[in-house]
């Protein structure tokens, strides 16, 4: 057989038509897997096969779609080998290609389904797939999910492999993938790229447009003949469908064929199409950027990149990252996405955490909640390809520097992944002192880069700040490493700034002024803590004054109603405008922002935190309770004042001493295995934090051995399990079981839209919780040992 | 689709307290960001249907429930609608920042789904001209939830509108519903987008519904 992706780059290739549409008409009986007449009805697969090779397709796509094992179960195997050998007889001399669709399930954090269990299903269709010449794979919507099935053809076969999404008409995926992160992501893991399925081929051209100026590797398309009617008809004729097609040729698309509806009339047009047509050249010019699965970030101009996910020097991250108290780490993320970063650096660099386990579930933590960018902070090669892995966008690492082992150990995995990297000034010997030896280091970088394939592009080239205070001479030298090389190569410049400062008094002053300076020396990425308004300001100005922010629009639009301040903005803050009643009961009982200014007041008063928690706050939310029981409050106003009660929480917390923060009575929460329904188990997390317990939330689709090994491990009084499907019930009761075994002394309340006390009751629950309130009461009970005057369903030992 | 406020108070279990000014322009608020990030969708297929069967699919709905409530119908429209997979991350962007915002959101998202559900059949049946019955869902009665499994893999809702079956049984993005809907002959068309829910409703004992309404 030939090569396939030497005969990609001289022709313009022929894919067959709709298969799941065409076995309809044939064959209406097929049911929900289709795919299970490879071994019934072969004569079928085959002769669709065969009518798409005499309509002079060049690949034929077994009838694999959905054989893998997600879908078809312990049938895959079998499917996909039959599948491949009818193929293969069916249309000779022609390519055959192993076609991968969705596994039907949504990965994490959306569904339930691990990224690993989703790279296994695939890695299993790839070693059954014998004999195919390529693997496509198509339909996905999940950059997540096809990230999985490309590493696992590319770590399993060294078959070509082509990557196809399916957008809709705000050109996105169902999942909220755009064109541009799509290409950046999938290029890099891919031999080909492009769209298939979705609304019809008019629908496609724009994004054909777009995406032949996203990558220099080939563009494939297979639009739908339009969309069905409720009877499962298509209105896209031959004709019509072929002249799309010709134009995406055109627009420079090199791989054509059909999806759901299109039959052997469409593709013997397509083949005209191809033996009239040469390759036409795409638009692809190289260009700096990086993306999540739903933003991309050009770096045309200056970007920031918000640097305050990282503990070095700051207590409260520091504790956060060694307890994985998520929620401070998410507002720690949405404050700058809010101040304006347009990249989020993420570190987890300390000594006493596993740096490769933290930044992991750090990095899913933060894509799952904001769109901005990620640069990856760390120098270990486990931990970079660990969070590369997890990561479903094209990142930056950094770094590298100039040190061989540096250089050896990380470039190869950035190149792996499609990651961008920044690249250090310094070496073994040290840092350096001259502009020089700076330019000398960038160079080997760049050019080690480039062997490794990573283009100058996606080199991001740190050239040091040093402390003014102590190398005066530095900082100019600083400066014109950048100009220089930024006059040398097409490279991206990155600088963290406020170093430059550390030492001097009021080191705003500085750090405005060299930042300032750095920008009009070429610095593309300054990395900062966008909160501080004079950074962002000397940002904006610099736009203005170099001409980036056309007519000064931006700039005015965020400057013209603002009144300066010089704090540091965070959240909390924006809602002060309602402060006024300082009486802090009241502020907390009426859920009002102000009561974490009271609270602040009072602690700077001099009052200890612990009586602030037990004079104010548990009183407030006692009362708060007891009127939400009675009915004079209804569920929101219940939960307002928690989230008011934990804003002043927060307030106690930054007051007190370092690891004591976490001290109290341990409560474990999860949303059982296989249940993605968490937000009554979150409402009873805040209110439970609120009253000072230390609450372990274990998140939603928790094995159950897992929060048994979590109470055994903290030895927690209390666990709470929550479950909104009755499906998900035996997961709870099995989760019960195994921590009767494990921890006989713990006590379960369980809670969710399905459960009733007699249901409770015939799981082996100790309590039924019908709301967060509920929870209190048991709390303070197995706790302090407070009257309840809620029932126990099961015997006390 | 819109978020209807009575609805929402429903769901949120409201007897008529004093609603402060905060509270109810937080419900404002969280209305107008569901309807900003839901990107609504649907897929629907009709079969004919004959001894309790679709045909051509295999797909024989168990339980008497459904039985009940498709009897006398040849015709039935299998439908799948979805909020999509962006008010999710909106979800646990809100929760991180505000429980009670969080809260909101997620009953509006509910509402809207309904909303929505509720605009498309009655646009179907009008453009069929056909008397339709209810939405019945897996889940409700004796219909079991399981068969959420079938009518996804037969409508294709995974790469139809992005709603997937995860190992639970349920569906995701959550804010989705799956339903058979009967077509009668001669019947009277359904009020789908009449606002007493719950006077259409058999769950007598739902804890949605107000004391008025038991």
């Amino acid at each position: 057989m030939k090569d396939f992706r030497k005969f990609m780059r001289d022709n313009i290739v022929v894919f067959d038509g709709a298969f799941g549409t065409a076995l309809q008409r044939r064959y209406p009986g097929a049911g929900t897997l289709p795919e299970k007449l490879n071994l019934t009805r072969p004569d079928i697969i085959a002769r669709i096969h065969r009518e798409y090779a005499e309509a002079g397709a060049d690949v034929i796509s077994a009838a694999t779609f959905g054989a893998n094992a997600a879908k078809a179960g312990d049938m895959s195997d079998d499917l996909i080998r039959a599948a491949i050998k009818i193929a293969r007889s069916a249309a000779e001399n022609r390519f055959v290609a192993l076609d991968l669709g969705p596994t039907g399930q949504l990965i994490e954090p959306l569904g339930t389904m691990s990224f690993d269990t989703a790279y296994d299903v695939y890695k299993r269709a790839v070693l059954a797939a014998d004999g195919a010449d390529l693997v496509l794979v198509e339909t996905m919507s999940d950059l997540a999910e096809l990230r999985a099935a490309l590493l696992a053809v590319k770590e399993n076969s060294d078959l070509p492999v082509i990557a196809s999404m399916t957008f809709f008409d705000n050109m996105r995926t169902f999942t909220g993938c755009d064109v541009t992160s799509f290409a950046l992501t999938a290029a890099p893991l891919a031999d080909a790229i492009g769209v298939n399925c979705s609304l019809g081929p008019d629908k496609l051209v724009p994004i054909v447009e777009k995406l032949v100026l996203l990558t220099d590797k080939p563009i494939i398309v297979q639009p739908n003949a339009g969309l069905p009617d409720p009877d499962g008809n298509y209105s896209v004729g031959p004709e019509e469908f072929a002249s799309y097609c010709e134009k995406y040729v055109r627009t420079g698309a090199r791989i054509i064929g059909g999806c759901c509806g299109t039959t052997p009339e469409h593709i013997a047009l397509l083949r005209k199409i191809a033996d009239r047509e040469k390759p036409y050249p795409c638009g692809y010019k190289p260009f700096s950027a990086v993306c999540s699965a739903r933003r991309s970030v050009i770096v045309d101009g200056v970007r920031v990149i918000g640097e305050r996910i990282n503990p070095t020097g700051k207590k409260a991250m520091k504790e956060a990252l060694k307890n994985g108290d998520e929620g401070y780490i998410v507002k720690q993320a949405l404050e700058q996405e809010e101040a304006g970063a347009d990249i989020l650096d993420v570190n987890a660099g300390l000594p006493e955490i596993d740096e490769n386990a933290v930044l992991t579930s750090l990095v899913r933590l933060l894509q799952r909640v904001t769109d901005l960018p990620l640069q990856i902070d760390c120098t270990k090669p486990d931990a970079v390809e660990s969070a590369l892995r997890a990561y479903h966008g094209k990142a930056i690492v950094n770094s590298v520097n100039g040190d061989e082992s540096s250089l050896s150990s990380i470039l190869p995995i950035a190149a792996k992944y499609g990651a961008a990297v920044v690249g250090l000034t310094v070496d073994e010997k040290g840092v350096p002192d001259t502009v020089e030896r700076r330019l000398e280091i960038a160079r080997r970088i760049i050019g080690r880069a480039k062997e490794y394939g990573i283009p100058e592009q996606d080199v991001y080239i740190d050239c040091l700040t040093l402390t003014v205070g102590a190398q005066q001479e530095q900082a100019a030298r600083t400066l014109e490493a950048i100009r220089r090389i930024k006059s040398e190569y097409d490279v991206r410049t990155v600088l963290g700034v406020s170093n430059i400062s550390f030492g001097l008094p009021n080191r705003k002053i500085v750090n405005t002024g060299f930042l300032s300076a750095a920008l009009w020396a070429g610095l593309d990425a300054p990395i900062l803590n966008p909160n501080i308004p004079e950074n962002m300001q000397t940002v904006a100005a610099y736009n203005v004054l170099s001409g980036a922010d056309v007519n000064c629009a931006a700039y005015t639009e965020k400057y013209s109603a603002i009144e300066l301040t010089s704090k540091e903005i965070r959240r909390a803050e924006h809602d002060r405008a309602d402060a006024g009643d300082n009486d802090l009961i009241y502020a907390i009982r009426k859920g009002l922002p102000s009561a974490k200014d009271a609270a602040a007041k009072l602690l700077d008063s001099g009052i200890a935190p612990l009586d602030l928690v037990n004079g104010y706050l548990i009183p407030a939310l006692n009362s708060v309770g007891d009127d939400y029981e009675k009915g004079i409050l209804f569920l929101p106003q219940l939960i307002s004042a928690a989230d008011s009660a934990k804003a002043c929480f927060d307030e106690v917390k930054k007051r007190m001493p370092a690891g004591s923060a976490k001290s109290g009575d341990t409560v474990v929460l999860a949303t059982v295995e296989g249940d993605v329904h968490d937000i009554g188990k979150n409402i009873v997390r805040t209110v439970l934090e609120n009253y000072g317990y230390n609450v372990i939330d274990l998140g939603k689709n928790v094995p159950c051995e897992k929060v048994a090994a979590e109470v055994s491990k903290t030895g927690a009084k209390l666990c709470g399990l929550s479950a909104l499907m009755t499906t998900t019930v035996p997961n709870m009761q099995k989760t019960i079981g195994l921590l009767r075994r494990d921890c006989p002394d713990c006590t379960v309340m369980v809670g969710g839209a399905v459960l009733n006390e007699d249901y409770a009751r015939k799981i082996g629950a100790d309590y039924y919780c019908k709301d967060a309130n509920a929870d209190v009461k048991i709390a303070k009970h197995v706790f302090a040992g407070e009257p309840l005057d809620l029932p126990r369903l099961t015997e006390t030992v | 689709m819109n978020v209807d406020r009575r609805e929402m108070l429903r769901y949120l279990g409201w007897r008529g307290q004093q609603i402060d000014p905060a509270t109810d322009e937080a419900m404002d608020r969280m209305s107008a960001k569901c309807l900003e990030c839901a990107r609504p969708k649907y897929t629907v297929r009709r079969f004919a249907f004959s001894d309790g069967v679709l045909e051509g699919s295999g797909f024989a709905p168990q339980g008497r429930d459904i039985a009940r409530h498709l009897a006398g119908c040849r015709e039935v429209y299998l439908f799948a609608a979805t909020l999509g997979a962006a008010i999710e991350r909106e979800l646990d962007r809100t929760f991180a920042v505000s429980a009670r915002d969080g809260l909101l959101l997620d009953t509006a998202a509910s509402c809207a789904i309904e909303s929505y559900c509720d605009e498309v059949c009655a646009r179907l049946q009008s453009e069929t001209g056909k008397a339709f019955t209810a939405r019945f869902s897996c889940g409700y009665g004796d219909f079991p939830l399981s068969s959420q499994r079938t009518i996804c893999a037969l409508l294709r809702t995974d790469t139809a509108i992005g709603v997937c079956v995860d190992s639970g049984g349920s569906l995701v993005p959550r804010k989705s519903v799956t339903a058979l809907i009967g077509v009668r002959d001669g019947g009277k068309p359904f009020p789908f987008t009449k606002s007493d829910k719950c006077a259409r409703c058999a769950n007598k004992t739902c804890a949605a519904r107000g004391p008025e309404q038991k």
